[in-house]
């Protein structure tokens, strides 16, 4: 396809080597060595020579387009600062959004961030006991949220959490549901003009919530320096510059939609393409020709699902705006990369990080050809190795090329999370001899390039989700009719891993389809339908180890058929 | 197949992927996303539990139009009527 008049590459400009000092060098920072995210991504562009390029263009579920200016988000964004100063919120509360791709999210986040506050994006699509152990555990003192949202999932709670002194309703056309207020209202009637919080490069700015194996979900926390990294990363992973249109497609609730989805662009001074529906292959392939899209941002689940819709439905669009696609949430095929190339002309860019990382670290970077089917290479300033944790401590570096084991990153990079709420210990467990270690398993070519193999941990990668499975085994063991759960991942074409469910049932309940349906609808009432399990199956037993741990992988491959590999572990009277 | 077949066919399919819908409340006009937490992957499973259900093939493009009852059951009802028309062929046969 014939690519006129696209915006230059950054990389024409600033070459491959912005590494993060030349990338905080880059930032405008705050006096005394202070920094603030919302500053960088709203403050300095508002004020300057970029103030009336559009930072945010929302689409509404209509498909009608609404443009917020860089000038006019910084006032919003003031005014939201505002409003929570004057409903006492101050520097580390927390401020909670379970929002879409709307105009509250941003306002919210970035003027939270003004404020000092700390920014907790749920997923909307989360049931009651996702949300509600997420807001406890964070401490959430402000929500912001839809009157639905409330109404459904919030209201029946809020008494419970002793903490949210605030609730903040976004739709507020027949007004805010007792015990709430309106969002709007307190905006319109708030001042324009705030300073910025008088923040530093560990002053905590952001938290995300992921799952490992065991417990409850992770609360991970960010510092504003994570900026530096979002920054630098977005040049060498994405190929974004200021004159970009750029989409990312993640929710906010994933740690990319926070990053990338808003904080990334927004440094760069770019154009933010927000769309506030849900995915739809032949929308997506609207909007990206529609809005002369530069930059696209996307998962592969995604992506595996517009392949579905067929060649001629794709390339019946002009994407010749179109300059770089990446891709990040789970492995991309090598299929898809290579169908990429054919449907929009340009290839697809696999990434890798995690929710820990706070930012890209490894990728099929702008300047080099994509190799189909590897995560890539690290980014200027970051050091990777294939490692061996050792059964005594400490770990192996695995030098030798085509050896499969865990990644570890070298510590220090500005965006590393800063630390687990309220678990030390488990923060500490993630390091060992000055590396973090990721628990994912890759290997790494002779040219340097990593692949990954899968989790370390039974952590579960569905669409872009990493689900932990205790988290949905409790609320199994929660029905009266179960005696017995194990969860795990089973190969999924389109979503990478499914959640399947195998249940044991009480003594004298009849395993069957009824049940079967009940135990489905139960779980994903309570979870929501993006961690609930796809398929449940029924067992009079699960396997265990002898001090009584489910052994999912054995699970698994029983499940599967796969071979059982070592057994030695397993109590022989289940 | 006449309409109130087709109606209750989809309701069964659609009860499948998400078990908790309360069947007395859904507004048949309204878009099943808007009444119930049902996220993309639902959706796409609901179009592949029809076409299985139905022996038809749905092309994704036409996903839009089946994202309400109503327009479901119009949908099919007219896949039905014009087997020659997107809906009339077997399954695998669309260019995914």
């Amino acid at each position: 396809m014939l690519r006129h008049d696209v915006p230059h590459s950054p990389h024409d400009r600033q070459g491959c080597d912005l590494g993060f000092e030349k990338a905080r060098a880059a930032l405008a920072g705050l006096p005394g060595n202070g920094l603030n995210i919302a500053h960088e991504a709203v403050d300095r562009h508002a004020e300057g020579v970029r103030r009336d390029h559009v930072a945010i263009r929302c689409i509404a579920p209509s498909g009608a387009p609404t443009d917020l200016t860089y000038r006019q988000l910084g006032a919003s964004t003031n005014r939201f600062a505002n409003v929570l100063r004057h409903l006492g919120v101050g520097m580390g509360d927390k401020v909670f959004t379970l929002l879409g791709r709307e105009p509250a999210l941003y306002v919210t986040a970035l003027g939270a961030l003004k404020l000092g506050a700390v920014f907790c994006p749920l997923f909307s699509v989360f049931g009651p006991e996702p949300i509600k152990s997420r807001m406890a555990a964070g401490e959430a003192r402000v929500l912001v949220t839809s009157r639905r949202q409330y109404e459904r999932k919030i209201a029946p709670m809020h008494p419970s959490l002793a903490g949210l002194a605030h609730v903040l309703i976004t739709d507020e056309d027949r007004g805010a549901p007792p015990g709430t207020e309106p969002f709007w209202s307190l905006l319109d009637a708030a001042s324009d003009v705030c300073p910025v919080a008088a923040t530093t490069r560990e002053t905590p700015a952001l938290l995300h919530f992921t799952s490992g194996t065991t417990g409850i979900p992770k609360g991970v926390i960010h510092t504003h320096d994570a900026v530096v990294a979002h920054y630098a990363s977005a040049v060498h992973a994405l190929d974004l510059g200021p004159d970009d249109m750029f989409w990312c497609t993640a929710h906010p609730g994933w740690i990319t939609g926070t990053c990338y989805g808003i904080i990334a662009p927004l440094v760069m001074g770019a154009t933010l393409l927000a769309d506030s529906a849900e995915f739809d292959a032949e929308r997506w392939c609207r909007l990206l020709q529609d809005h002369e899209v530069t930059v696209w941002y996307t998962s592969p689940t995604a992506i595996r699902m517009m392949m579905r819709l067929g060649d001629e439905v794709i390339r019946g669009h002009d994407y010749r705006r179109l300059r770089f696609i990446a891709s990040v949430g789970e492995p991309l095929n090598a299929e898809a990369v290579t169908w990429g190339e054919q449907v929009f002309g340009t290839p697809l860019h696999d990434n890798w990080w995690q929710t820990e990382t706070g930012a890209i670290m490894i990728a099929n970077q702008a300047h080099m050809p994509p190799r189909p089917g590897s995560m890539g290479k690290p980014l200027p300033g970051i050091e990777a190795a294939v490692v061996e944790r050792k059964p005594k401590g400490g770990i192996e570096i695995l030098d030798t090329p085509g050896r499969r084991g865990e990644l570890a990153l070298r510590v220090g990079w500005p965006s590393m999370f800063q630390g687990y709420l309220n678990d030390r210990e488990r923060y500490d467990r993630c390091f060992a001899g000055g590396w973090y270690l990721s628990g994912d398993m890759v290997t790494r070519d002779a040219d340097g390039w990593y692949w990954f193999v899968g989790r370390a941990d039974d952590a579960i990668k569905s669409a872009g989700h990493l689900i932990g499975p205790t988290e949905i085994e409790r609320v199994l063991l929660a029905h009266p009719s179960v005696a017995d759960a194990g969860v795990f991942g089973v190969p999924d074409p389109i979503i990478h891993e499914a959640v399947k469910a195998v249940v044991v049932p009480k003594l004298g309940t009849v395993a069957d389809e009824a049940l079967r349906r009940e135990l489905h609808a139960h779980a994903r009432r309570i979870l929501g339908p993006a961690i609930a399990p796809r398929d449940i199956a029924f067992r009079d037993r699960l396997p265990k180890t002898l001090s009584g741990k489910i052994m999912r992988r054995l699970l698994r491959a029983q499940e599967l058929g796969l071979p059982q590999g070592d057994l030695s572990s397993l109590d022989p009277n289940l | 197949m006449d309409a109130k077949k087709i109606q209750s066919e989809v309701i069964a399919v659609l009860v499948a992927v998400a078990p908790e819908v309360e069947v007395e409340t859904l507004d048949p006009a309204r878009n099943f996303r808007d009444q119930y937490e049902f996220d993309s992957i639902d959706f796409v499973n609901l179009m592949l539990k029809l076409e299985t259900h139905l022996g038809i093939t749905i092309p994704q493009a036409d996903y839009p139009k089946l994202s309400s009852l109503d327009g479901a059951v119009r949908y099919l009802m007219s896949a039905a009527a014009d087997p020659g028309s997107a809906g009339g062929t077997s399954p695998g046969e669309s260019s995914t």
